[in-house]
């Protein structure tokens, strides 16, 4: 198995596990975690298609767009992280959920 | 020149960020601008067709193309026209309403970065780019979200923006996917290169479920509710009626793109199902709603369900030749008609919280006498939600049931009136307030007549749609031939 | 590499593995996060191995220097501010009944399952040859002015797309201004760190260093692994830690400057992309000869804002007075 195989593999599985823990985990940090996750197996993706030919250069063009895709990454926790410390400020929660309602949210505040 | 579109409001934004004082004078000048500039690129498609440029002068798959035709066209327009009036609207709206000054200065910065990239959404041809792009749109809408400063909205701010970044990544595992099978970007290249396999049927499934994520289809509608209501007004006009769009529109011309190739009966059976469903929870959670926008906010789940019945429409159609397809030129007109509608509801109802501080329904009491035309906004944009024959909305359904019949599934035809019923049912449930008297003594603060004339506009041209309908199948038929 | 390579890139695709489900199923927040900061280094590690010099430059420093910043820096304040122990703050607690969890778990496993299917299937088939557009830059690499094929996708053939990525960093920044502007709740104040004499020391010493290695790395991109973003980074990287040690950064700039910084790099941008949409046609087409100046004179006005944006968006955080200086409207 060449390299670049190996690691589309392993950039799937990293996906799936980053998806698996963005539905399922309660935790708002956690959440972030996993979605930092799933970016890492999307890029690995990138990159693992850009090294198949040992022969010749890396094709440049993934490797600009994983650049890319990093900093859109760190823009997006950055914010996501600040919303959690701001929710956490004046509420304490910590939990988000997708599908059922959180305990305390009331949805008729205007 | 169509590079403009996406690059003059982008401009603009950064400049407002670099003198805020001049903030309104800045966004309304971009505005108008970028108004005048959308109506020239549309009438020089309309009179000479489709438009399109090479950024970097690097033609793909190596550099990046911009085109518009005649469905794109249709997208800009809605945005000038619907962009256009809510820029007038928000700097009135926000000196009224009781937010800090400075939700002005952060406001029209975002707007304006939302227009240029929504822009750029309806023009790009680059999958990766269009990736970056609804990056952009999706922290600008976020943080549209937060100028309102209660918790509860900064709590559905955090769900929208990780709810739309998981779309987001699985529409860019699609397009790592289709950059490792076919090695392009472009998608006009992409159409020619892809052939039907597990790279194209994994690609289209991952960009779909995340682009359905941002169109908010049900069941993955769960996050637009509390984000469209809980956001002040204007925010709410922008998020329901032009933001969800771009997903749309997006997943539309990947499926005309690259749909043929898979397995698109067995998928638009199942978006049809999904649609239908959207419809009636839709409908019914609008019914037991108690607030305005909320209310407003879950018609727009129904409404998309509206949309993606053009789904099945193209696959229903074995139409061929060169007029454009009823199915697509339905939904497209639907998307339109919708914006206008909702647009003109949500602004209605910020015009009822600037009068009465509150949007519960039952503070709608009175309006007929007190604000009659808002009152009459309200009523003309349900009717046109509705989509009685020979307004906008109405011609959008009469295409898409042209396209539905004849096919195999003769259920639709009932299926699409019991729709429109449901629609009829919540919009009245809504409506009976205007005319119910107010009981008690009833304290208003007066709002200008030209913030009310608004919504009333946006009401008025979403009815009005309908008279255009040489005129917008004409635009339609605008396409493309390839990559020049 | 032969079988020695083999074995290392297999066990680092194995320890890749079982890092990130460790990292989302760890009771503490703060292990998590350790795994986290550990599984980007190792990404580098396998950027090189896949033969990305450049995308290990940006990920060692962004992916996991400066996203391990974030979040040990919220979960301190969070610990901290809460006055809760640990225990309660950082460790897998649920509010939700059993069957709630349960149901989330199988539907969660559910969605995942059906994806992974027909990702694995897509893994095992992808084509193992095909240069991609590798063929496509070396032909047209003459023309762009520089000789490393990366930043001439970043800079010429794409540089769209890296005009949008700023404006990425751009909207981040204003994002999280707005939510400090709009912020009504009264923001705890930052504790002052005491001056130490042995990290000034140290600092003397290792400004000058990482300045000047930011600014190769700049000047490097136009022929090797570097350019902008890497030089940017590596500019914001040295600002935080100099504000970490204690000092006084980003907020001792005036307001107007730090704005002018944050939009320097995309209104150079522009200005370029306009001038060349009138003298040659399309926006950002530069003139044959001029590639090479005008690609260097982005890039510099580039890694600026980028800086100016990173540090902006890790010590947001930690410096809310950096956000409150937003003018109000006339």
């Amino acid at each position: 198995m060449t390299p670049d195989v190996l690691f589309k593999y392993v950039a799937v599985l990293l996906f799936v596990i980053g998806l698996y823990g963005m539905l399922s985990q309660p935790h708002m940090l956690r959440k972030i975690l996993a979605g930092n996750l799933m970016s890492v197996g999307v890029f690995l993706f990138m990159i693992a298609t850009a090294a198949r030919n040992a022969s010749i250069t890396a094709d440049p063009v993934p490797h600009a767009m994983v650049i890319t895709g990093i900093v859109v990454s760190i823009s997006v926790t950055a914010l996501a992280l600040m919303l959690v410390e701001r929710i956490q400020r004046s509420s304490k929660r910590i939990h988000l959920y997708w599908w059922f309602r959180h305990p305390h949210d009331r949805d008729d505040e205007p | 020149m169509i590079s403009v579109l996406i690059v003059l409001p982008l401009t603009a934004a950064f400049l407002v960020f670099l003198w805020p004082r001049q903030a309104t004078f800045i966004g309304l000048s971009a505005s108008a601008a970028t108004v005048i500039l959308t109506a020239i690129c549309v009438t020089s498609v309309y009179l000479s067709g489709p438009m399109h440029t090479l950024l970097g002068g690097w033609s793909p798959p190596l550099g990046i193309r911009l085109a518009i035709d005649g469905l794109s066209a249709l997208m800009l327009s809605m945005m000038a026209l619907v962009g256009g009036l809510l820029s007038l609207f928000a700097p009135g709206y926000f000196k009224r309403s009781h937010d800090k000054p400075a939700t002005i200065t952060l406001f029209w910065p975002l707007w304006l970065l939302l227009w240029g990239t929504l822009n750029g959404l309806f023009m790009a041809a680059d999958i990766f780019t269009l990736y970056v792009l609804m990056e952009i749109s999706l922290l600008a809408a976020v943080a549209l979200v937060t100028l309102s400063p209660s918790q509860v909205a900064t709590m559905a701010a955090l769900r929208y923006l990780l709810v739309t970044t998981t779309g987001s990544l699985l529409y860019l595992m699609g397009v790592a996917i289709l950059y490792d099978a076919y090695g392009v970007l472009d998608m006009v290249l992409l159409a020619e290169e892809v052939q039907s396999g597990w790279a194209l049927t994994t690609a289209l499934l991952l960009m779909t479920i995340g682009l359905m994520t941002k169109a908010a289809l049900f069941p993955l509608h769960f996050w637009l509710p509390p984000a469209h209501a809980l956001s002040p007004v204007p925010v709410s006009a922008i998020l329901s009626a032009l933001f969800v769009k771009g997903a749309f529109y997006l997943l539309l011309r990947l499926w005309s793109a690259l749909g043929e190739q898979a397995a698109s009966a067995e998928f638009s059976l199942v978006i049809a199902m999904l649609a239908v469903a959207a419809i009636v929870w839709g409908s019914v959670q609008a019914l037991r709603q108690r607030h305005l926008k909320m209310l407003i906010a879950y018609s727009t789940v129904a409404q998309v369900g509206f949309f993606f019945l053009a789904f099945p429409a193209l696959a229903n159609s074995h139409h061929t030749g060169p007029d454009i397809d009823p199915g697509l030129a339905g939904s497209a007109i639907q998307v339109v008609a919708h914006a206008l509608a909702k647009a003109s509801l949500f602004l209605a109802a910020g015009i009822l919280l600037l009068a009465r501080h509150s949007d519960r329904l039952s503070a709608m009491r009175g309006m007929a006498r007190s604000l009659p035309v808002t009152a009459a906004a309200l009523a003309l944009a349900g009717l046109g939600l509705y989509g009685p024959p020979g307004s906008g909305a109405g011609l959008g359904k009469s295409l898409l049931g042209q396209a539905l019949h004849g096919g195999e599934h003769g259920w639709w035809e009932p299926l699409l009136t019991f729709a429109g019923l449901l629609t009829i049912t919540y919009v009245l449930s809504m409506l009976r307030y205007i005319v119910l008297p107010y009981r008690g003594s009833l304290t208003m603060t007066p709002v200008s007549l030209w913030l009310q004339a608004i919504p009333l506009v946006l009401a008025l041209c979403g009815l009005g749609l309908g008279w255009f309908e040489p005129l917008l199948i004409e635009l339609l038929q605008v396409q493309s031939g390839g990559t020049e | 590499m032969g079988p020695v390579g083999g074995v290392f890139d297999g066990l680092l695709a194995l320890v890749l593995l079982v890092l990130s489900i460790r990292l989302l199923f760890v009771s503490s927040l703060f292990h998590a996060v350790v795994l986290f900061i550990a599984l980007g280094l190792l990404m580098g590690l396998t950027w090189v191995r896949l033969q990305a010099p450049d995308v290990a430059l940006a990920e060692a420093a962004i992916g996991a220097a400066l996203t391990g910043v974030l979040f040990i820096d919220l979960l301190y304040k969070l610990t901290h501010r809460n006055n809760i122990r640990s225990s309660v703050s950082e460790r897998l607690i649920y509010e939700q009944t059993m069957p709630r969890r349960w149901l989330t778990a199988c539907l969660s496993a559910l969605v995942c399952i059906a994806l992974l299917a027909p990702l694995l299937m897509v893994a095992a088939q992808s084509p193992t040859t095909g240069a991609g557009l590798t063929p496509a830059v070396s032909a047209a690499m003459a023309a762009t002015g520089v000789t490393h094929e990366v930043t001439a996708v970043l800079l010429n053939f794409r540089s769209f797309d890296t005009l949008l990525e700023l404006t990425v960093l751009f909207v981040a920044v204003l994002a999280a201004l707005t939510l400090r502007v709009m912020d009504t709740s009264s923001l705890p104040t930052a504790i002052p760190k005491p001056p130490d004499p042995l990290m000034d020391g140290l600092w003397r010493l290792l400004l000058p260093l990482l300045v000047a290695v930011s600014g190769y790395l700049l000047w490097l991109g136009s022929f090797t692994s570097g350019g902008a973003f890497q030089s940017g980074i590596v500019m914001a990287a040295t600002i935080i830690l100099l504000s970490l040690t204690g000092q006084r950064t980003l907020e001792l700039l005036p307001p107007l400057v730090w704005r002018a910084l944050l939009v320097v790099g995309l209104l150079n941008f522009i200005v370029v992309g306009a001038a060349m949409l009138m003298l040659e046609g399309a926006f950002l087409q530069y003139p044959q000869g001029w590639a090479g100046g005008l690609i260097l004179l982005l890039e510099v006005t580039a890694s600026l804002t980028i800086a100016t944006a990173l540090v902006t968006l890790v010590l947001g955080l930690s410096v809310p007075a950096m956000f409150k200086r937003y003018p109000d409207p006339r």
